[in-house]
């Protein structure tokens, strides 16, 4: 008994030696070797203010009892509202609760013990201050051409211009110390505020500018990219020719932080730049609405003024219309000049939102005509509406790929707290709130309206579209930089982008998706022509609906004075003179808008290796 | 953005690597000395900022510093009157930028240096960077803006117009040479007196072995806003660096150090300026014959900027500032014999050198020039020593260098010496 208690205690102080090594070694092992982080680059840009404010203390108490089942705690005068009972009590208090009426006395209730349910008591209030941080604006760069002799937005300069870069510093006693960065690689620096940084001819797909702000305050800006391309233009650039002809330079920018009207927003999305002799003609904007002017026969949009009462075509067969609502070729003749005027009633509003967005004018005039031919009410289906015809998938795409959109949209329609969670956290119901919302607001029908059209929604519809298509912008981006790794500008013209967003609004992502990945995969250049060869059946109706809005003929200056001179139809409602109605008719085809088929969103794939 | 280090061999024959390690040593070392026996000698710094008496400066004195070109948020304190130093003095000046080579960065790191050449004493003063100073041409702002703003002669211009005093030599080490020079060294081991717990993989206080990347942070490393106690950090790194530096015979290897930190160490001084004043940097390696001080909390304040940002800078007391610079300058007018410990580092170097594929001059490691109260106002090289009266500057490519808006950096109108 006593050897084995002996044992019993070198056996406990062995295993506690052993436990006390085993710690030892837990303690004292070594840690992998981890890079040190260097202290914090600079102060917060943040001051903490001192907030003053007033808790109420509610308690809810049974009538029965006098006991408090639950406290809440608010920071408003009045009674907690029901989110605050539930926060506090949960959900059976606050059944209980919401089920408490009044309590009256009368023969059975006769004192307060006897009334039914909770009853509210002001406990407390107290006033208190808290501290709440508020963060400062931070420094940033903003950037220009300087020294070039230009007009406006022709992007042209006679000489060798500068990139300025002004940095700005919002706090009031903080300057920008200097700014730095560097230029294809090279580094340079600028004491105070600005910096001009020559530059010289770069290649076509021109140089990368990388710059920030350093800040008295002792932090700095975020770093800001800009790709920019200065083109030798015109006989002068070539060396082996003798000319006298004025040195002509074309200069883009492309950054966000590039000062300049008429930015086109999808090309900084893309970093692709524009055509060194401009973009094409659909894909304009030009400086004078009256340039958008158009002369088309719209079959639907003259059905629709003639269903409305605009037009009397009740001379014509079957009152000058189809069984589809269209207008036969005695409606429509009747209506040409209301359709005239119709399809241009937009076109200052459009070029409005062009300059606001960057989206060219031109595309929008052109896909309003092929979605709607400008009638933003409804055709058949209520799912599609407005000018751009938009449906709840280009809604959706609006708001999850154009953060900006969702973050003024969505406090219409969710509280604020929900719409800060993002539009992929929300849950489907409330996406499908708010995706229905916005089909709604872009919808003009009006039935109340002089001509059953809301022209403020109508207007409305146009920046909603422009913002939506710069969401598939964004996604066409994406996609191209999912299947690559490359931004989309890097491996595709800012002509074919246009068209590969346009196939993405149009057929869904998931047809452009998969025909780009095949397109990377056979290593072909991601022009149009080659990734249209990879579009699947379903997806090949985006062919037609690309090729029409990019090849719509524009009316090249037309009689701007004579259309001016045009009567308003809503105001001097003319009877028309009676025209013989043709024995056939003529049933349009091809102007006919064609709906979204569906398929989106198609989640993007993962990168394709050694993609050039 | 890292430049390729090619640490050449000694063979090479250059030597700026003394001076980087002098100039990082400097640019960090702490713990300032015992009591000091102040002399006190009038020692005039500008006016403290704030202070409500002539706040305009006298007309006269834009005549030698560019007026400010925007609006200050203090008055401009009048400027200082020049300081008349001595013959064998010296100032100089060790800066560490905040951003690497060939960018211009805040100095966070900002230690003046009389150095008394002839006595072979030196002190530091080690300035926090956020002090609130005018800058000619500029605005009242933070002398850590200074060097970005516009280069060493703005510095020299700022200090010129605040202290009285224009360096005459100058060092700016950037990130990557100061982590080059711990690491060169062996690493230093930094006896940590206050706990950093959120940085630099966590200090707790006491003895702590660091190489050039951790001790790159603990002198970066700032509490909240309180640069002093950065400065003091940075003090203790500089005194404990020079003092690894010049033992066991290391500075045999300065001209390999300096070749390998040239390209992006900013200095007015050549290799051959370094090893001729190798003995002076033996000498200073004696504690005895360097002081260190810091303007602190006994010197400066606080003050909130009145723009409701909460941004705190600090506002000098000049008499108290003045008397530290007083105090500094005394120190090195002080004779002092030499100790053994400066003995023993000569011994070192000269027995390290015979190992050397280049030993280093007799002149320069043989016998050492008594230390004296005898005035030399000229200095001789020595034979086989070619002076290098170049300075080859940081690699800013000139050929993309911007046109600058607006001119902010005055103009040296060369009256001041």
């Amino acid at each position: 008994m006593h050897m084995g208690a002996k044992t019993l205690s070198r056996n406990t102080v062995l295993s506690r030696i052993i436990l006390v090594c085993v710690f030892v070694l837990l303690v004292l092992n070594p840690v992998p070797a981890k890079s040190l982080p260097l202290p914090s680059e600079g102060p917060q840009r943040s001051v903490v203010l001192n907030v003053d404010y007033t808790t109420y203390e509610w308690w809810l108490l049974s009538w029965k009892t006098s006991q408090v089942v639950c406290q809440i705690y608010v920071e408003h005068e009045s009674w907690p509202d029901d989110s605050e009972v539930l926060y506090y009590c949960g959900n059976t208090i606050l059944s209980q609760w919401r089920r408490t009426s009044a309590c009256v006395f009368d023969s059975l209730i006769t004192n307060p013990q006897q009334c039914p349910g909770l009853y509210l008591h002001l406990a407390n209030v107290t006033p208190s201050t808290r501290k709440v941080e508020v963060k400062l604006p931070p420094a940033e760069v903003l950037i220009s051409i300087a020294g070039c002799s230009s007009s406006p937005g022709d992007n042209q300069c006679t000489s060798l211009p500068f990139l300025r870069m002004e940095g700005v510093e919002p706090l009031p006693n903080e300057q920008i110390i200097q700014i730095l960065g560097t230029l294809n690689g090279l580094p340079f620096t600028c004491p105070g505020s600005i910096c001009d940084l020559p530059l010289s001819p770069t290649g076509m797909n021109g140089v990368e500018v990388v710059f920030w702000a350093e800040s008295s305050y002792g932090d700095a800006s975020e770093k800001f990219t800009a790709q920019v391309r200065v083109i030798p233009w015109g006989e002068f650039a070539n060396p082996e020719a003798v000319s006298a002809d004025q040195p002509v330079y074309y200069v883009d920018v492309l950054s966000s932080q590039y000062q300049q009207e008429n930015l086109s927003s999808c090309s900084n999305i893309w970093q692709a730049f524009l055509p060194v002799d401009g973009a094409p003609t659909w894909l304009s904007t030009p400086l004078l609405s009256e340039n958008l002017i158009s002369f088309d026969e719209y079959y639907l949009l003259a059905g629709s003024l003639i269903k409305q009462g605009l037009v009397d075509a009740s001379s014509c067969e079957r009152g000058g219309l189809e069984l589809n609502g269209a207008a036969n070729v005695c409606g429509m003749e009747l209506a040409r000049p209301y359709v005239n005027e119709w399809q241009n009633r937009f076109d200052a509003e459009i070029l409005q939102v062009a300059v606001d967005t960057g989206v060219p004018a031109q595309l929008m005039k052109n896909i309003f005509s092929r979605e709607s031919q400008f009638w933003p009410g409804i055709y058949a289906r209520v799912q599609e509406a407005g000018l751009g015809q938009l449906t709840e998938l280009g809604a959706d795409a609006v708001l999850l790929w154009n953060p900006d959109f969702f973050t003024q949209f969505c406090p219409l329609v969710l509280s604020e707290e929900t719409c800060q969670r993002g539009f992929g956290n929300l849950d489907e119901a409330q996406q499908a709130m708010l995706r229905g919302a916005l089909v709604q607001k872009v919808n003009a029908s009006c039935p109340d309206c002089p001509v059953g059209i809301d022209l403020t929604q109508a207007n409305f519809s146009i920046s909603i579209f422009a913002r939506g298509l710069l969401a598939n912008c964004e996604q066409v981006n994406q996609i191209i930089y999912n299947a690559t790794g490359k931004s989309a500008g890097q491996l595709s013209t800012y002509e074919d982008l246009w068209k590969f967003t346009l196939l993405n609004y149009n057929a869904g992502s998931g047809c452009l998706s998969r025909a780009i990945r095949q397109t990377v995969i056979n290593k072909q250049p991601l022009l149009w022509g080659n990734v249209v060869q990879y579009l699947e059946p379903v997806c090949q109706a985006g062919i037609a609906y690309v090729d029409d809005i990019s090849n719509m003929p524009v009316v090249p200056e037309p009689g701007i004075g004579s259309l001016l001179a045009t009567p308003n139809p809503e105001v001097v409602l003319t009877t028309p003179t009676p025209v013989p109605t043709l024995a056939a008719t003529i049933t349009p085809t091809s102007i006919y808008p064609s709906p979204t088929p569906p398929g989106y969103p198609v989640k993007t794939p993962t990168p394709l290796p050694e993609y050039p | 953005m890292r430049a390729p280090r090619t640490l050449i061999s000694l063979y090479s024959g250059c030597a700026k690597c003394l001076l980087t390690a002098l100039t990082a040593v400097f640019i960090l070392t702490g713990c300032a000395r015992g009591a000091q026996t102040p002399t006190p000698l009038a020692f005039p710094v500008q006016q403290n900022a704030t202070a409500p008496a002539s706040p305009t400066p006298t007309p006269e004195v834009w005549n030698t510093f560019a007026p400010p070109s925007i609006e200050p948020a203090t008055p401009v304190p009048p400027a200082a009157e020049r300081v008349a130093l001595p013959e064998d003095v010296e100032i100089w000046l060790f800066l560490g930028s905040d951003l690497e080579a060939p960018y211009r960065g805040r100095t966070e790191a900002f230690h003046l240096a009389f150095v008394n050449t002839r006595l072979s004493k030196a002190s530091v003063i080690s300035i926090p960077g956020n002090l609130f100073v005018y800058i000619p041409g500029y605005t009242m702002q933070r002398l850590n803006t200074a060097y970005a703003l516009g280069g060493i002669n703005l510095v020299r211009e700022t200090l010129a117009y605040n202290f009285g005093i224009k360096p005459d030599r100058f060092v700016v080490a950037h990130p990557q040479e100061f982590g080059w020079l711990v690491d060169d060294l062996g690493g230093v081991d930094v006896s940590v007196l206050l706990p950093i717990r959120d940085a630099c993989g966590g200090l707790p206080a006491g003895l702590h072995s660091m190489n050039g990347q951790k001790a790159l942070c603990y002198v970066s490393y700032l509490s909240g806003d309180d640069t002093i106690d950065r400065t003091r950090r940075q003090q203790q790194m500089l005194q404990l660096l020079l003092t690894k530096l010049v033992q066991n015979g290391r500075l045999v290897k300065l001209p390999a150090m300096y070749v390998s930190y040239s390209a992006q160490l900013e200095t007015d001084f050549s290799l051959s300026e370094l090893l001729l004043n190798i003995p002076l940097f033996l000498r200073l390696g004696d504690p005895q014959r360097l002081s260190y001080y810091l303007l602190g909390w006994n010197e400066l304040r606080s003050w909130e900027l009145p723009d409701n940002t909460q941004t705190s800078v600090l506002l000098p007391d000049a008499e108290a500032v003045s008397a530290v610079f007083a105090r500094a300058l005394a120190d090195v007018l002080e004779a002092s014999p030499l100790g053994e410990v400066v003995l023993t580092y000569e011994a070192q170097l000269t027995e390290a050198s015979a190992f050397t594929p280049t030993p280093l001059t007799p002149a320069v490691t043989g016998s050492l020039p008594a230390v004296t109260g005898t005035p030399t106002p000229t200095r001789t090289l020595p034979p086989g020593v070619t002076p290098t009266p170049g300075v080859t500057r940081s690699p800013i490519p000139t050929a993309i260098f911007p046109t600058t808006y607006p001119v902010t950096t005055p103009t040296d109108t060369g009256e001041y010496p």
